[in-house]
């Protein structure tokens, strides 16, 4: 008896996570891979899976100019820094 | 503008006495960066505007208790990134009667990481404007917007932070199992939208 039967398509795209963080056993690694190597119905996601961790960090940087809300939000701590600095020195 | 290390060390020094354009200062060149951080976890403006005034209140208030162990922008990043989790939490009213429930905002005390791996400003521009990109980004930050908040959070953590697994599940308080149901949620719900897109990427 083996420990993890050749995997059906739905075990296999709910494995997907669990193979990409190698927490699987690797028995278990092993039959999911090979059923990927074969199934054209699964690689696909597969590799989408993998394209998104890859590109994904790069498509989601930052734009070179902050937005309106983050220099109101900057501009709003500056002033409360400033209110602070002026209460010091009162007390002092 | 971009700061050397030592006109950085300088400005560390004034804000530290209390100079606000000198906070100005420092915190300018990243902006750009913390917001963008906070916001692809809250998919939301104005939420996205006040978590980042906690954020950037707390790495001021955390400016005497930064030893140099690693880079500001890394560290006050991560402080950002702690006041937007900090923040989802708050709107979920889980902040009912105890705020020290939650963890500190500042990195070195509460997170083991190394912070060295954060996307900087400066490369950003060039993939950011590359034009084959700009319809998958826009489509994906689109559909990030549609994730269930628990999801987005997570894989926000994962696949673009890089956070581990485990230090993900320290950080909300569930289990690594839940992290992964949720990631896996997360990745499938994008892939299911957007795998046409992913697969021509080169």
């Amino acid at each position: 008896m083996t420990p993890f039967p050749f995997p059906p398509c739905k075990e296999v795209h709910e494995s997907l996570t669990e193979l990409m963080e190698g927490s699987a056993p690797l028995y278990k690694r092993l039959m999911l891979r090979l059923h990927l190597a074969f199934c054209d119905a699964c690689r696909p996601a597969y590799l989408a899976f993998l394209a998104m961790r890859r590109v994904g960090p790069k498509l989601l940087l930052p734009p070179a100019d902050s937005p309106r809300e983050a220099e109101d939000a900057l501009k709003a701590v500056l002033k409360r820094v400033e209110q602070d600095r002026s209460e010091k020195k009162i007390k002092g | 503008m971009p700061t050397t290390p030592a006109q950085q060390s300088d400005l560390i020094r004034l804000a530290v006495e209390g100079d606000s354009d000198a906070f100005g200062a420092l915190i300018h060149p990243h902006l750009s960066l913390f917001h963008h951080g906070i916001y692809r976890i809250l998919a939301n403006h104005q939420d996205a505007q006040d978590a980042l005034q906690d954020g950037l209140l707390a790495i001021y208030r955390g400016l005497p208790r930064f030893e140099g162990r690693s880079q500001f922008s890394s560290w006050a990043y991560r402080i950002c990134i702690n006041a937007a989790l900090m923040h989802r939490r708050s709107s979920r009213r889980y902040v009912e009667k105890n705020a020290s429930d939650f963890p500190s905002l500042d990195p070195e005390e509460e997170h083991p990481n190394p912070m060295e791996t954060l996307p900087e400003v400066a490369a950003a521009s060039e993939a950011y404007n590359q034009l084959e990109h700009r319809e998958l980004r826009d489509k994906l930050m689109e559909t990030l917007a549609l994730l269930p908040p628990s999801q987005r959070e997570v894989f926000v953590l994962r696949d673009i932070e890089d956070w581990s697994t485990e230090d993900i599940a320290t950080q909300l308080g569930v289990t690594t199992l839940v992290v992964r149901q949720r990631l896996h949620r997360a990745r499938d719900f994008i892939c299911a939208r957007l795998q046409p897109y992913f697969l021509r990427v080169p």
